[in-house]
């Protein structure tokens, strides 16, 4: 298994639950969506996948290693783990720290002690492969959202790991800039790799991933195939994920009814 | 706000220039433009101090740097500025008076003069040098050439950090004004406005931590332990030796001929 998770459960504050006795089993090259409305933890348990919180209950481990911050305090376990996982952040401005297009790509090889011919030839290959070479010398801060979220897609894949996380990945994204970016997703460039998408789009759902979970107050509210899950419009429903809303009928007259939204 | 976010995207604009100085290795133009620096703070004949400011104005234009900007961002500020500091040389400085003014009867003295004219001429001309080498250079590759030169590495992630961050804020602050302005129905009395100037600013604050915590995380996720690590893609031109070479020779005459 990439990842299992026990009764995991994680609180801000002691009041405060995010996660509650959530149990999930991802196996290699899974694509799975993470599916819940706003607080439905989606985002903690992101953060719980990428080791950057950990668990206040329950057990979890990422490729047989246990995922503790005894276990991440070793180097070597360190290594290999940020080696296996990329996360892709919801908001890009915080995952594009560096000075330059060039210098992000750059900086996960970097940390990674790759050799610098093998460095400049990857993020060669990552600014043409993801389209952005003409934005290799710009800074971060003179990029549009869309150029954004692909150089953040381009700087996380370009370490080639197994497992890839994306929060929310088409949040705030035009709808040009939202297909080329599902188109990414879904080309050969991730092929093989176990994807994990948090997103409250259920279109992105549906192009990008065959299983999805939804969250609900921080438990697992529905686990199965991603077609099936998105056609139980009750499930949707009950899981804020789907609301009604007017149509006009053939007759003229508006019609109020819900479902996954494609026209 | 939005005004100075604009003039501070237009030095980028700058810097992508096809002129002399953006066409040089950013490591030789920080160094020789350092060099220059210290030269004029070596030179103390008047003449020399202010060819100085004339081998500015010249890369200036060579380098495609609006005279403009370069007069509002440095000549003037720095004339405000050192002139107030210069201006009591000009009659506290003993020796032979050249004029006296009129009302006040104070007398205006040679060797005043002369001290006022070099402190205000090496700061224009250091002021000026510098802020060439920030308007041809984009900042990030300043911090790159300044590591080349050892300055250590956490001053050099923590200026690209600042660099990289400090636009986001000026945007958002801009954005905040913005929208404040928007809603407000009348004019607002002083204290109103400090009120909402110190409740952005900790807004500002607030962000600034809650963003510096997220940056760190994915720093961490991208593999980071603390060690700040840079890849260097510069390749030097002999006319990069030969501006170093320059600025070097200008050292040596000034302090070899007491210029």
């Amino acid at each position: 298994m990439i990842y299992d998770l026990e009764d995991v459960s994680f609180a801000y504050e002691a009041d405060q639950r995010a996660l509650a006795g959530v149990t999930l089993k991802v196996a290699p090259g899974e694509r799975i969506a993470l599916l819940g409305a706003n607080g439905s933890g989606k985002s903690t348990l992101m953060r719980l996948l990428d080791a950057l919180s950990f668990p206040t209950a329950g057990r979890m481990s990422a490729a047989g290693q246990a995922l503790s911050e005894q276990a991440l305090a070793d180097e070597a376990v360190n290594h290999a783990f940020r080696r296996r996982v990329g996360f892709v952040f919801q908001n890009p401005d915080v995952q594009l720290f560096n000075a330059t297009v060039f210098d992000e790509l750059a900086f996960g090889p970097l940390q990674l002690g790759w050799a610098r011919p093998r460095i400049i030839a990857a993020v060669d290959q990552a600014l043409e492969t993801f389209g952005i070479a003409d934005l290799r010398s710009r800074p971060p801060h003179r990029l549009s959202g869309g150029e954004k979220k692909r150089v953040a897609l381009a700087a996380t894949l370009i370490t080639e790991p197994e497992v890839l996380l994306l929060d929310e990945p088409t949040n705030a994204l035009d709808p040009e800039s939202r297909t080329i970016l599902v188109d990414l997703l879904c080309s050969a460039r991730t092929d093989g790799k176990t994807i994990i998408v948090a997103t409250h789009d259920l279109e992105v759902a549906e192009a990008v991933t065959r299983r999805t979970v939804i969250l609900a107050k921080g438990r697992v509210a529905a686990d199965g195939e991603t077609r099936a899950v998105l056609h139980d419009l009750d499930l949707l429903r009950r899981t804020h994920l789907l609301r009604s809303h007017w149509h006009v009928g053939s007759d003229g007259r508006p019609v109020a009814h819900a479902h996954p939204h494609r026209h | 706000m939005a005004r100075r976010l604009a003039y501070a995207l237009q030095a980028e604009d700058i810097a992508a220039e096809p002129g002399y100085l953006q066409r040089a290795d950013p490591r030789f133009k920080t160094a020789a433009m350092l060099v220059l620096i210290i030269t004029v703070a070596w030179a103390h004949q008047l003449a020399s101090v202010w060819s100085f400011v004339l081998l500015g104005a010249l890369l200036a234009v060579a380098s495609r740097v609006p005279l403009r900007r370069m007069a509002l961002q440095a000549v003037l500020p720095v004339l405000a500025f050192t002139g107030l500091i210069a201006a009591p040389a000009l009659f506290l400085v003993p020796g032979p008076a050249l004029v006296t003014l009129p009302l006040a009867g104070w007398a205006v003295t040679e060797p005043g003069l002369h001290s006022a004219l070099l402190l205000v001429g090496r700061a224009e001309a250091s002021a000026g040098l510098a802020l060439l080498l920030v308007l041809t250079t984009p900042w990030p590759q300043v911090i790159r050439a300044l590591g080349a030169l050892g300055v250590p590495a956490p001053i050099t992630a923590m200026l690209t950090m600042t660099q990289r961050y400090i636009f986001s804020f000026l945007q958002s602050a801009a954005d905040m004004q913005e929208a404040h302005h928007s809603r407000i129905m009348a004019p607002m009395t002083g204290a109103a406005r400090r009120g909402m100037i110190a409740s952005a600013a900790g807004v500002l604050f607030t962000r600034s931590l809650d963003m510096g915590q997220n940056v760190h995380e994915a720093m961490i996720a991208r593999g980071y332990r603390g060690q700040s690590l840079s890849l260097d893609t510069w390749r030097s031109r002999p006319a990069d030796w030969l501006l170093l070479g320059f600025a070097v020779a200008l050292l040596a005459a000034v302090i070899g001929f007491h210029l």
